[in-house]
């Protein structure tokens, strides 16, 4: 796919959102920098057009060389007495790296952007679910439902690649897609492919319970006593449950970071049992989006590795996991971190909130409010350097390749030069 | 070159054919070595006299890594909160008893002398992480048989009248992309019968929307292993598992492939009758009979022990069907990429139950009633019937009868009087032991380079002491040396080692990958060049190594 030199490069994966669309037509316009021709987005072409400023390592604000850079870095979280990774934002390998060098300092692992991650997994803990895959929808799918924003907002080319496509292992269902939104309306929707057609049906975070529950009935045929719920024409609702009902692979989308964080779990824990609800006498599964810049990779290694989800403290030496206290943001909030590591290798917008005692591994040309204690240029994985990605279905990694030599290490190196400098300062394990 | 000498061991080595011969074991450069006389430089003697040596153990169905794994670690924290694992100076923290992280499982298998393990159920699209999992799992050998035969590539080529030297291509190239040992198939044509909203699917039932029986599925996948000269037959589990009076679809499945290879797995969740009060009986007599009369047949057992534990499967139609019966009750069901599934339902074996005592004493009536040790596997189809980690109960159970029936009188009163464990006098031997735990893996997988003590193989080595408790002995060995390094002393981690990922590399057509690749273009979301796993994956991981072992198979007519 990416041999040597030349100019154009097929079946590239993209890492910069959670579809992790792998038929990008990539061309190579200089020595140093990228274009999408084919398959892209807004998003992907902005990204692999992103130029890759001059830059070293800096320590406060100066530059430095990567080896002082490192030891810095070392010797900040040597003496740490509580340190915290408020980002995670990079390849299985680098994942693995922080992982490594979280278990050596007794660190908190978790991501400023956990938060959808977790409310899924609050639900998923409690109840199980039943969900379902990209593949399948693209194929499947004769209903939709899609509760809070269009997708598209955040994943473009979500309905062009999954629910738009006429060419299915299955030709023409007995039933054309349909499908429906329920969430805030929103003022500028995003365009369709052509054909297709949503039924919108407008409702606030704080009512989607109640509608929500108001659906669920309906599947059930369970009366409701009202003509409206949460302020919905029940007509509206039960057309919803007869096209569910109907369907013979309905689909619910919805992405849990969206909510309100006051009605998230209310709203997932509907949307999970009116799924299996209707899986008594038809097929439908729940599909959640999320999970950008490798967090399902991020959550999916620490998983395997240590048994738990991001959130995970190593402090004593054995990993306790607690998704309320070890939330990164609640962690630096109640200042119960003297050093934070923030890795992102994809995006380089600063998220709020991140402390002074930064340590900061992102691309070239990430701007900071306050420069942080040691920043180090990293590069892009799928860009400088191969490497591994989970897409948001949780099911399938993708491989990346290194397409430019611009002379970034990966989060992998330097995290790992900096568990070899702190082998030195501490000797002991 | 120097030596290390095991000096005057109990060899129980049924690959050469040494039962209890007592003899010195030689290790040189990670392998065991022939006598190399008198003059030769020992760096170091360890006196082993009077104990029992064995290679390894190999596990030939254990479920250590994919994103089921993670999907029942993510279900059961409580679990995972319970059984901690803190870091020392030698291995990583870790949690987790049922289905222990990737670092936890090496060690565990490690500690009772097993040095290889074999996920069985690796879902295509998902190979890139379990390959990444396994990347992470250290001191074992380790592979994955790939999930065929419910995939809509595979069965619209068969439905749509493909030649079997297609389809053996196609085989061929998925287990390259995948990097598979062997292929499995789990509830042939079932799962994909689920998606279309079918909750049962008769060994001679036409599936849903493609018409295909069973029967026609196992018969490709079975022949393409034979066509592909993948040593390893095609690991089936069957229709209907769990499901009372399931022993006719296994029997009907053996007799189908007409002398074909074929191995059957977790034979215990397949061998039910309806007899009884309870219209559930044990069918082990009947699936003995016949596995002692085909000698193509082999199978593994799929022990269940009692307690806590998760079942992680591909079969979707099954465990949405029994997700009702799960405690704690909370289930995870999900369809995968237009190839397979995947349902997590934990469960509670319970002694005092009249079904799950009869389980637990169907599967001891297979292990005892199938004669040749050669063809029957000591499994828990770990963690679906237990964790990997009662193997040396399980094993004092085969060895020592008083102890079995002493366990079978605290059982449900019903089942123990309905099963035929009361009459059951055999005793496994150590040697039967070394065959089912050792040789016999080995060899239906085609690992020649494991599983024996002879000249030139990997020096995997455990030694124990001979202890009438069967269990403490096999719990806890001597010594265990990895490709002759000593990573156990006393039943604890001393080094810590990786082992090699094991792939087959069978020979094929590769124009079919032009087919393939537009098949993925058309209809999967992933392209066919980004399914594929590279070699490299696996190998630039620290750690890691890939031993091909290649087939040229005759390819069918």
């Amino acid at each position: 796919m990416t041999k040597g030199g030349t100019k154009l490069v097929r079946d590239a994966a993209c890492p910069f959102c959670a579809l992790a669309c792998d038929d990008l037509v990539i061309e190579r316009t200089s020595a140093t920098a990228l274009s999408v021709r084919d398959n892209g987005c807004e998003l992907s072409r902005r990204f692999f057009a992103r130029a890759a400023p001059k830059a070293t390592p800096e320590i406060g604000g100066k530059p430095a060389a990567l080896d002082d850079a490192v030891a810095r870095a070392a010797q900040l979280l040597g003496r740490s007495h509580a340190p915290l990774f408020a980002g995670m934002a990079t390849d299985v390998a680098g994942v693995r790296a922080a992982l490594r060098l979280a278990e050596r300092t007794g660190a908190v692992v978790d991501d400023l952007g956990s938060d959808g991650l977790f409310r899924n997994l609050r639900v998923l803990q409690d109840s199980g679910w039943m969900t379902t895959t990209l593949g399948e929808i693209r194929n499947r799918m004769d209903a939709m439902l899609i509760v809070g924003p269009d997708p598209a907002q955040a994943f473009p080319r979500f309905f062009e690649r999954c629910v738009a496509p006429t060419d299915t292992l299955f030709g023409t269902r007995s039933n054309p897609r349909r499908l429906f939104r329920l969430g805030a309306a929103a003022p500028g929707t995003q365009a369709l492919p052509d054909g297709l057609e949503i039924t919108q049906i407008p409702c606030d975070d704080v009512q989607l319970p109640a509608a929500l529950a108001a659906l669920r009935a309906s599947i059930n045929g369970r009366a409701v006593a009202a003509d409206r719920a949460a302020g919905i024409p029940l007509a509206a609702l039960n057309e919803v449950a007869a096209a569910l009902g109907s369907a013979e692979y309905g689909v619910v989308v919805w992405s849990a970071a969206a909510f309100e964080a006051a009605a998230a779990d209310m709203i997932l824990q509907v949307i999970v049992d009116l799924v299996r609800d209707l899986n008594r006498t038809t097929r439908c599964a729940g599909f959640p989006l999320g999970g950008n810049d490798n967090l399902i990779g991020a959550n999916q290694t620490c998983t395997w590795q240590y048994g738990l989800p991001l959130r995970t403290s190593f402090a004593g030496g054995v990993p306790v996991h607690d998704p309320l206290i070890n939330s990164a943001r609640r962690r630096i909030v109640a200042a119960e971190t003297d050093a934070v590591i923030w890795i992102s290798a994809f995006r380089d917008a600063v998220p709020a909130g991140l402390p002074a005692n930064l340590i900061a591994l992102a691309p070239p040309g990430t701007k900071f409010d306050r420069a942080p204690a040691v920043q180090i240029p990293i590069g892009t994985p799928g860009i400088d350097h191969g490497g591994q990605i989970f897409r948001m279905d949780n099911v399938v990694a993708l491989p990346l390749h290194g397409l430019l030599q611009r002379n970034l290490p990966s989060v992998a190196d330097v995290l790992d030069r900096i568990v070899q400098a702190l082998a030195k300062e501490q000797p002991s394990a | 070159m120097t030596y290390v000498k095991l000096a005057g061991g109990r060899i129980f080595d049924p690959a050469n054919g040494r039962n209890d011969t007592a003899g010195d074991i030689f290790i040189r450069d990670g392998r065991i070595a022939a006598d190399p006389g008198p003059a030769a430089k020992i760096e170091r003697v360890i006196d082993i006299a009077g104990r029992v040596v064995m290679a390894g153990g190999i596990d030939i169905h254990s479920h250590i890594c994919g994103g089921k794994m993670n999907l029942a670690r993510t279900l059961m924290l409580g679990e995972h909160r319970e059984h901690r694992t803190p870091a020392t100076a030698l291995t990583h923290a870790g949690t987790g008893h049922m289905t222990p992280s990737t670092a936890i499982t090496g060690y565990r298998y490690a500690e009772m002398g097993y040095t290889a393990a074999f996920e069985p159920a690796m879902i295509a699209v998902n190979a890139r992480q379990a390959h990444a999992e396994l990347a992470d799992t250290p001191m074992i050998d380790k592979g994955c048989y790939v999930v065929l035969g419910n995939e809509d590539a595979f069965l619209r080529m068969l439905a749509e009248g493909a030649p079997q030297a297609t389809i053996n291509d196609y085989v061929g190239w998925m287990i390259k992309a995948t990097q598979a040992l062997a292929i499995k198939a789990v509830n042939p044509g079932g799962i994909s019968a689920f998606k279309f909203n079918g909750r049962d699917l008769g060994f001679d039932s036409a599936s849903p929307h493609y018409g295909l029986t069973p029967r026609r599925i196992v018969s490709a996948l079975a022949q393409a292993a034979r066509d592909l000269g993948l040593v390893h037959p095609l690991h089936l589990h069957c229709n209907d598992l769990g499901v009372p009076g399931n022993l006719k679809t296994t029997l009907q499945t053996i007799e189908s492939v007409d002398g074909l290879p074929l191995h059957l797995t977790h034979v215990q969740f397949h061998s039910y009758g309806t007899e009884g009060d309870r219209k559930f009986s044990s069918g082990a007599a009947a699936i003995a009979e016949i596995v002692n009369k085909r000698p193509n047949i082999s199978i593994d057992v799929g022990q269940i022990m009692f307690g806590q534990t998760i079942t992680a499967s591909a079969d979707t139609m099954t465990q949405h069907r029994n997700s009702g019966l799960g405690r704690p009750r909370k289930w995870v069901c999900m369809d995968i990429e237009c190839q397979a599934g995947c349902g997590i339902v934990p469960f509670q074996y319970r002694d005092r139950n009249f079904v799950n005592a009869l389980q637990w004493a169907i599967g001891l009536e297979l292990l005892l009633l199938v004669e040749d040790p050669w063809r029957v596997f000591l499994t828990t189809d770990h963690p679906n019937g237990a964790p990997f980690t009662t193997y040396p109960h399980l094993i004092r159970l085969l060895m020592d009868r008083d102890f079995r029936d002493d366990r079978l009188r605290s059982i449900n009163k019903h089942a123990a009087a309905a099963s035929l464990l009361r009459n059951l006098r055999r005793e496994y031997s150590l040697y039967e032991i070394a065959i089912l735990t050792r040789a016999g893996p080995a060899r239906i997988l085609g690992l020649t380079g494991c599983g024996h003590l002879g000249s030139g193989a990997a020096a995997d080595i455990v030694v124990y002491s001979d202890r009438p408790d069967r269990e403490a002995m096999f719990a806890r060995p001597d010594y265990v040396f990895k490709d002759g390094r000593l990573v156990v002393r006393d039943g604890s981690l001393v080094e810590v080692t990786w082992g090699a990922t094991h792939v087959a590399r069978p020979n094929f057509d590769s124009g079919v990958e032009r087919e393939i690749g537009s098949y993925f273009e058309r209809f999967q979301t992933v392209r066919s060049g980004n399914f594929a796993v590279a070699d490299g994956e696996i190998e630039d991981v620290a750690g890691g190594r890939l031993v091909k072992h290649e087939s040229d198979g005759a390819r069918a007519p």
